[in-house]
């Protein structure tokens, strides 16, 4: 499903974000990125996305080649991923029915699809009873309920979601754990960015633990051990 | 269709969240354009101008009394087959000295003379135009061939061509600092309309970035901002529509005193051509905006 294959990334002027990374996932895994800060976690959620692209090596997505995807194609790939942030990246002059439509809407799809599909993405995160409240009025948990079935709304093979606990509290940290794992068991196959020890150990999924740009370890039921 | 819908909506959308930046750029295109529109009528003038004076040049020639109305009027044929002659006007002795008597009407002098005189003095003339004000030279030398010298008492030639030379380097000059002006205008038109959209792209960043997560494509993003563009470059042309034709229409009293005799209008002018001067520069307003915004997009819009 996603293959790097000696993936390096360096930025200008010579800071070395990966180093000759070598990771396969499967389709379907749940696997957990882990590491401390600035060990290129994100670099690596950046690179599935085609948000960067890397210095050295390949990385493929599917039948997607990321690394040398033309810039044409890769509106179609982030289609086909579905990306979640800790600052969730919501609009806030628009609801939450709108800002999970908005998604559809920015790829061209009919009022129809999009009157059907987000009811139904809103119910599986759990957040339909508040469609027409703005993300102000909406606690960390639950916006960020809203920005998984934004990233959900396209139907993607994979989810990437980029420390998507890192501003909430232990129970909603739980509570989208818990939607995450739903996610995978739906067939998803999500990648987890995070340096949050509690989850990484509640899991007991394959975690890749990262330092300084490389993998040092890549457990299938692992723990947080830095 | 529902995207483009919706790329118009999105175009409106950051025109009205951008109002007074809109406002301000496509008062800065109409300047531009107003300059450019005063730059045409002046040319449009200069051009008439040039044209009401060739117009008035002629050569009249003077025959002696004795020349019978046959031998004028051949020399008239001869001359209307020159290719170099556009019109020859016969005046008759008797016409001519009915002409005279109405210019001295109230000279008692002049009338007395004639009426001691008890004959008409004057011989009949040809009032020639040229087809060209260059075709002069050509048309005299045919005149004063020797075959023609013992006909011909007087020949008159008013030339004008220096007037013309002069009207014709002062509307360069003034073309040429028009071209200056219109120049400086779209350089500041340019920067403005750059400037505009990099502030609009920057107010809706998080947007952009958004569309970008979710998969849309790089031409849906970039579209309302050509489409807004678009709505720049229509008011700033409406607006200078407007100016322009009120302009002429309060200067045409004063082209009518400056061009007597003439029916030319500078409002008349640019509604004549109205479709033309203002969808050309519809069309050259909306290539510098792409221009400019293509130069914005693509420091900050890295899809």
């Amino acid at each position: 499903m996603i293959h790097f294959k000696g993936v390096t990334k360096i930025y200008p002027p010579d800071i070395v974000a990966l180093r000759n990374v070598n990771l396969h996932i499967r389709a379907g895994e749940f696997v957990s990125i882990v590491g401390r800060s600035g060990t290129g976690k994100t670099t690596l959620a950046k690179l599935m996305i085609a948000e960067e692209r890397p210095t050295k090596g390949s990385i493929s997505i599917g039948n997607w080649d990321v690394a040398h995807a033309r810039p044409s194609d890769i509106p179609l790939l982030r289609r086909q991923i579905g990306v979640v942030f800790q600052d969730y990246k919501l609009l806030p002059q628009k609801t939450v029915f709108e800002n999970v439509a908005f998604a559809l809407e920015v790829c061209g799809a009919a009022p129809a699809r999009i009157a059907a599909v987000v009811p139904q993405v809103l119910r599986i995160v759990g957040i339909d009873h508040n469609a027409e409240r703005y993300p102000r009025e909406l606690s960390g948990g639950e916006k960020q309920r809203v920005v998984i079935a934004r990233a959900l709304v396209h139907g993607p093979k994979i989810l990437v979601a980029d420390e998507p606990t890192g501003n909430l509290d232990t129970i909603n940290t739980r509570e989208v754990i818990d939607l995450l794992c739903r996610i995978n068991d739906f067939g998803t196959t999500v990648v987890l960015v995070t340096h949050n020890r509690e989850v990484v150990n509640s899991l007991r999924k394959r975690v890749v633990t990262l330092d300084h740009g490389t993998i040092v370890s890549d457990h299938e039921e692992g723990r947080y051990h830095i | 269709m529902v995207a483009l819908m919706r790329v118009i909506k999105f175009a409106l959308q950051n025109f009205r969240r951008n109002f007074w930046i809109s406002m301000i750029t496509a008062s800065i295109l109409a300047l531009a354009l107003v300059s450019v529109n005063l730059l045409l009528a002046v040319n449009v003038l200069a051009g008439t101008a040039v044209r009401a004076i060739e117009s008035r040049v002629d050569v009249s020639v003077y025959f002696k009394p004795a020349v019978g109305e046959g031998i004028v009027k051949n020399i008239r044929s001869s001359l209307e087959n020159m290719p170099e002659v556009r019109a020859v006007r016969y005046v008759s002795a008797d016409a001519a000295l009915a002409a005279f008597r109405d210019r001295h009407t109230d000279d008692e002098l002049v009338v007395g003379a004639l009426t001691e005189i008890g004959q008409n003095p004057l011989g009949s003339a040809l009032i020639i135009q040229a087809a060209s004000a260059d075709h002069y030279p050509v048309i005299m030398r045919a005149i004063e061939q020797p075959a023609y010298q013992d006909y011909i008492d007087e020949k008159n030639f008013d030339d004008y061509r220096a007037v013309v030379g002069r009207i014709n380097t002062i509307a360069g000059r003034v073309e040429h600092f028009g071209f200056a002006i219109s120049a400086v205008f779209a350089l500041i038109a340019l920067l403005i309309v750059t400037n505009s959209i990099r502030i609009a792209v920057y107010t809706r960043r998080e947007e952009i970035g958004i569309m970008r997560l979710v998969g849309a494509s790089s031409a849906f993003i970039r579209a309302p901002f050509f489409l807004e563009g678009l709505l720049w470059s229509v008011i700033a042309v409406a607006a200078t529509a407007a100016l322009v034709l009120a302009g002429a229409g309060a200067a045409d009293p004063s082209v009518a005193r400056f061009f007597e005799g003439t029916t030319f209008s500078l409002a008349g002018y640019f509604r004549e051509h109205a479709l033309f001067i203002f969808g050309a520069e519809l069309l050259g307003t909306w290539v510098l905006v792409l221009f400019a915004e293509s130069l914005a997009m693509r420091r900050y819009l890295k899809v």
